[in-house]
């Protein structure tokens, strides 16, 4: 930056261009400094701002009132304890995290997942440091790319993780693959029997102890260790693929890589949540979804 | 042609204005008549000057200091680029959810009048503001969907803000500030859907409140302090009420002024201001660094 008497000029010098690093083009005409500069560069708030939110104001309030008009607020009978519903539901924007309750343990879906979720978003800033794409959409044309390219991924990613859930039985088939030989009722050894008896042998060795160590078993694989493991591995899988795709893909574009992914993800789990499950939480086509039973 | 009307025109009767009626008093008392006239005038000048003090905007300086000495308008920078306002920039979602706020601070105080926060009353309070109040139906059904509205403009307003970069230095903190509003908007609608004591209410809490219970260690003192209860009844409802109307409420106001106050002072993020200068001055890695971003 150069700085002649008072005035600061934001004119970039010209920039030698390495290999391998990025230098956005220089800024086509210096920023304007003096109040004369300023004048002819900007506008005046009022009345130029004023007006648009003015009308802004008047326009939310004709749709609202109109579709408050058209459309009633639910109400249905009252509240009765005693009386569940079937099924159950979170209001809407809740419902990507009532849709992981179904995938996971409660404390990861409800708890864990949004806390870093809301955590992660509030750090961007502080990873993502850099004072390139302020005020510009999409930071590059290669932003945008990464935004489509995470958004189709994500789509696939989420509907094949969920369709692999409630097709795939998971819960059953560790359950059977980490029960003990029972010949009382006929059941066969499964191959990871070994786990459940380890596990019984030090809870008490009894039936029960195994028992309770097949339930634990199952809980810590299905509920806990299988969803970390996706819900780290698919994150690092894009960007890897990123990286291959994009060469030369910087933080930045990373970042809105994570973020589009982020978003993606509370939309489609929203969507299933809302109109893909039916009583019993079981999964439907959105134009067969059963109604609520009282 | 434009004689003959004028013409014309003189030979029709005028309709009487005000003046003529004046014009004919005797002298004495059309004295007192503007005598009269000149002290309501100028007590209407010194009112209306005392409210609103520049008159009505027309010079430059006029709009500078309307937007100066407005404490609603002193929000905004007094001039700003014309990039910065482009609705395709920022399609005003901020001053939309912000907008919805209001609303529902209006419509909330005057349901207020009649909802009752009871197990035995809450419902029907609703029902009865439904059929019986006036407008009872359109304030209820408003006070809904701006909640509905003001989360979607809320979560729409943190992607542009992250699409547009505009969470970059200087307004790395305003951001977080940002993502505790996007919180809050979902506490204070959860907060509210309770009130309609519904089936839907009743259920759609406890299956939220049942997650919360969830939490690793902390759960049943998390959801105790929540619901005051074990179950959601009359203390969930009295608290998640108080937290719905006065709390929640409460602290989003302060953390709005502060969000607000930021971007004022940061200005848009399309435009040049007094901080972005000073972070702009402060800057003194090479230009190149600074163009590309590196080094920081």
């Amino acid at each position: 930056m150069a700085t002649t008497g008072d005035r600061l000029t934001t004119q970039e010098p010209n920039v030698t261009v390495q290999k391998g690093t990025k230098v956005l083009t220089p800024p086509a005409r210096s920023r304007p400094t003096t109040p004369a500069e300023q004048e002819v560069d900007t506008v005046q708030v009022w009345p130029h701002l004023v007006v648009i939110e003015f009308l802004g104001a008047v326009v939310i309030t004709i749709n609202l009132v109109l579709l408050s008009t058209l459309f009633n607020g639910p109400l249905l009978g009252l509240a009765n304890p005693d009386q569940t519903p079937n099924p159950s539901k979170a209001p809407w924007y809740f419902l990507n995290l009532q849709e992981l309750l179904l995938h996971m343990n409660p404390a990861l879906a409800g708890v864990i997942v949004p806390t870093v979720a809301l955590g992660l978003l509030a750090i961007i800033p502080y990873v993502d440091r850099g004072s390139r794409g302020l005020g510009v959409w999409w930071y590059s044309d290669r932003g945008k790319k990464v935004a489509l390219f995470t958004t189709v991924y994500t789509i696939a990613v989420t509907a094949a993780l969920i369709a692999l859930d409630n097709f795939g039985k998971l819960k059953a088939r560790f359950d059977e693959w980490l029960s003990v030989s029972e010949p009382a009722t006929g059941t066969q050894a499964g191959p990871l029997s070994f786990m459940t008896e380890a596990l019984g042998g030090m809870l008490g060795g009894t039936a029960t102890a195994t028992a309770e160590a097949q339930g634990i078993l199952i809980e810590t694989i299905v509920n806990w260790l299988i969803p970390t493991f996706f819900l780290l591995f698919f994150p690092v899988l894009l960007v890897f693929m990123l990286k291959r795709v994009y060469k030369g893909i910087d933080l930045s574009e990373i970042i809105i890589a994570l973020f589009t992914g982020f978003v993606v993800v509370y939309f489609v789990l929203t969507f299933v949540g809302t109109a893909m499950r039916g009583p019993g939480m079981e999964l439907f086509p959105p134009w067969a979804l059963p109604a609520t039973h009282e | 042609m434009a004689r003959s009307v004028r013409s014309l025109g003189d030979k029709v009767p005028r309709f009487p204005r005000p003046g003529d009626l004046l014009n004919k008093l005797p002298g004495g008392m059309r004295r007192r008549v503007d005598t009269a006239a000149a002290l309501g005038k100028r007590t209407w000048e010194d009112v209306s000057g005392s409210i609103v003090r520049n008159g009505w905007p027309t010079s430059v300086r006029g709009r500078s200091l309307a937007v100066m000495n407005s404490v609603f308008l002193h929000l905004h920078p007094i001039r700003t680029r014309p990039d910065a306002i482009k609705m395709t920039y920022t399609f005003g979602l901020g001053g939309i959810s912000f907008f919805l706020f209001l609303v529902l601070t209006l419509t909330g105080v005057l349901l207020m009048f009649y909802y009752v926060p009871s197990v035995d009353m809450a419902w029907q309070s609703l029902r009865d503001i439904q059929a019986l109040q006036p407008f009872g139906y359109l304030m209820r059904n408003m006070h809904r969907w701006a909640a509905h509205g003001m989360v979607i403009t809320v979560f729409l307003h943190m992607c542009r803000v992250f699409y547009t970069g505009s969470f970059r230095a200087p307004r790395q903190f305003n951001w977080v500030i940002g993502v505790v509003l996007l919180f809050l908007t979902f506490f204070l609608s959860y907060t509210g859907y309770l009130l309609p004591w519904d089936q839907l209410a009743l259920w759609a809490v406890t299956v939220g409140v049942n997650m919360v219970g969830a939490t690793p260690f902390l759960g049943d003192f998390i959801k105790f302090l929540l619901i005051g209860d074990f179950v959601v009844g009359q203390n969930a409802l009295i608290r998640f009420y108080t937290l719905h109307v006065v709390g929640l409420p409460l602290v989003m106001s302060l953390l709005l002024a502060v969000h607000f106050w930021r971007i004022r002072k940061d200005g848009f993020s399309r435009g040049l201001t007094f901080t972005s200068r000073i972070v702009e001055r402060a800057d003194n890695r090479p230009a190149g660094a600074r163009a590309a971003g590196q080094g920081k």
